[in-house]
């Protein structure tokens, strides 16, 4: 494992420590012969007084909590949907892998394409079922916009949900359900006290891993807005690149990622904490 | 037992709405991808024109959007991405499972808390070393960074892959006067080979999905890989959405394929240390 391991520190390791040492520099990617100077929390100072950081880290907050919520609500719902066997489930079970294996820019382009204010199929949709009068400018709009990419991220992220909640499921015993009715529980309330608190580990798993992936989402909104309208939908990511890639301000740009870091050791740490003493009371 | 019938019959509806809904980009995709350039802008829009242009991957294909140029330049970028994955990744994973060290389980520690740290957090580290050692600008550089994202994973995915196959096997071997690395090659790889061939098409899944890598390390068009040409595609004031849907359709390909053959695996592999957990 002695490559893998001079690999993984190569390419993990010292990258990361680079970044967080970097965070205490000036330096700017167009000017590489000036080199880096030293500033100490001079970065961490200016970041963390900066309203625009302040309004990236609550956008990618709503961003995050929004797409996971309804990732998680319609794999389960779907989930629930397939997990007793019945005539035609096998083929909703491989259609719903379908934005699974589209590959993110290809989703994204297809989207943009849907949202479309002029010639697009949702208008025409919504025009016709009567939800809407007027056609809707989802992504040219800083009302709609971020909400918008939440719908494709939520269609890219359920299938992951629906299968492991699916998998969940299945490893519930039957016998304890058999119980709970002798008992005299029924519906909703055989989700709540037998499914829900048996499904609790996997679903802790599956929504902690969706929280690392929705928070640190580049591609999806790269290719539709770059972050805009005016902003809407630029999330911690899309400004570290941007801090990196459009203004060349690197020592920033490290500030930015490290904060990322930070943030999301310290959910991770916070989560497992969290898991652990709910699996013991449960 | 009607209402059983009804049960079924609503279970039906609200799937149907669902993935109705989930299907319908790409479904959407596919109606675009046949259209002339006229149908794209009528009003109602179809879902699908009468006489569809098949014309339209020929062009794009051949034309002058070099899209052949870009597809070859994926294949070439997930193919490396994929054996060098699983070159560095297998024997890490075999050695984590085989031999308790010290820090062994901290080290399969390490290779998970990979998975929570954004990759934005190493582009520019990895901008700089890729400009000192001069690889700005060749497909090295986004098969060596996209191999970065790729090896964790893959590790993981082997690790559990080894745990299953049984210890006794190659020790038996190695009583019989086999090497450990003889009764690796001869007795280990084969029954893995499901695993590794696994592995290996996610890693290959990874580098065909790149755009974050090619977008801060490419700047000559002919070295753009799919994801980055539909990026540069998508953003023309004038887009011709017939022929971006048909470059979209030609992308999905590839990764569908390779997306089916380790779906069951990768499921399995999540789920197992989701349920463990």
């Amino acid at each position: 494992m002695a490559p893998a391991l001079v690999f993984l520190a190569a390419v993990v390791i010292y990258p990361l420590a680079t970044t967080l040492w970097g965070s205490f520099f000036s330096e700017s990617l167009v000017r590489p012969l000036d080199g880096a100077r030293f500033v100490g929390m001079a970065n961490y100072v200016q970041v963390l007084s900066d309203r625009a950081f302040w309004l990236s880290l609550w956008r990618t907050i709503l961003w995050t909590v929004g797409s996971v919520a309804g990732k998680t609500i319609i794999g389960l719902v779907l989930a629930l949907l397939l997990v007793h066997p019945f005539r035609g489930n096998a083929i909703y079970r491989v259609l719903l892998l379908v934005p699974w294996a589209t590959p993110q820019v290809v989703g994204a382009v297809a989207w943009k394409w849907l949202y479309d204010s002029q010639h697009g199929y949702l208008n025409y949709l919504l025009l016709m079922a009567g939800a809407i009068h007027d056609r809707i400018i989802f992504l040219g709009s800083p009302a709609a916009a971020l909400v918008s990419l939440m719908v494709v991220d939520i269609w890219f992220g359920v299938p992951f949900m629906a299968v492991v909640l699916l998998a969940g499921l299945q490893s519930i015993p039957s016998d304890i359900y058999d119980a709970a009715a002798v008992d005299g529980a029924t519906g909703w309330r055989q989700f709540r006290h037998v499914t829900l608190p048996l499904l609790a580990p996997v679903l802790g798993v599956a929504t902690n891993l969706s929280v690392v992936w929705t928070f640190n989402s580049f591609n999806i909104i790269q290719t539709m807005t770059k972050g805009g309208p005016v902003g809407a939908t630029e999330i911690l990511v899309i400004r570290t690149y941007k801090e990196a890639f459009a203004t060349y301000n690197v020592g920033t740009a490290s500030t930015y990622s490290s904060l990322i870091f930070l943030i999301l050791m310290a959910f991770s740490i916070w989560y497992w904490r969290l898991l652990r003493r709910g699996g013991s009371a449960a | 037992m009607r209402s059983r019938a009804l049960d079924l019959i609503g279970k039906h509806v609200a799937l149907i709405v669902i993935l109705g809904a989930m299907l319908l980009p790409v479904v959407v995709m596919l109606g675009t991808s046949l259209k002339s350039m006229d149908q794209l802008f009528t009003w109602p829009p179809r879902l699908f024109p009468s006489n569809p242009q098949w014309q339209n991957y020929a062009e794009v294909w051949g034309g002058r959007y070099q899209y052949s140029r870009a597809f070859t330049n994926s294949v070439i970028i997930a193919v490396f991405t994929s054996l060098l994955s699983v070159l560095l990744g297998a024997p890490a994973a075999y050695g984590a499972n085989r031999f308790k060290f010290r820090g062994s389980s901290a080290f399969m520690f390490g290779v998970l808390a990979t998975q929570m740290i954004s990759p934005v957090v190493f582009i520019v580290p990895l901008y700089k070393a890729m400009r000192a050692y001069h690889l700005l600008n060749t497909l090295t550089s986004v098969i060596i960074a996209s191999t970065a994202f790729a090896v964790p994973m893959v590790i993981w995915l082997l690790h559990g892959y080894f745990s299953s196959i049984p210890k006794e096997l190659e020790e038996a071997a190695m009583v019989d006067g086999c090497s450990r690395a003889r009764a690796m090659v001869q007795v280990i790889l084969p029954l893995a080979a499901p695993g590794l061939a696994a592995a290996a098409i996610y890693a290959f899944i990874m580098g065909w999905n790149q755009l974050m890598f090619p977008l801060a390390f490419l700047t000559r068009s002919e070295l753009r890989p799919i994801p980055l040409a539909l990026y540069d595609f998508s953003g023309y004031n004038i887009v011709f959405w017939h022929h971006l849907m048909a470059a979209s359709m030609i992308a999905v390909v590839p990764a569908a394929i390779a997306f089916a053959l380790v779906q069951r695996y990768l499921v399995s592999g999540l789920t197992a240390g989701a349920v463990k957990s």
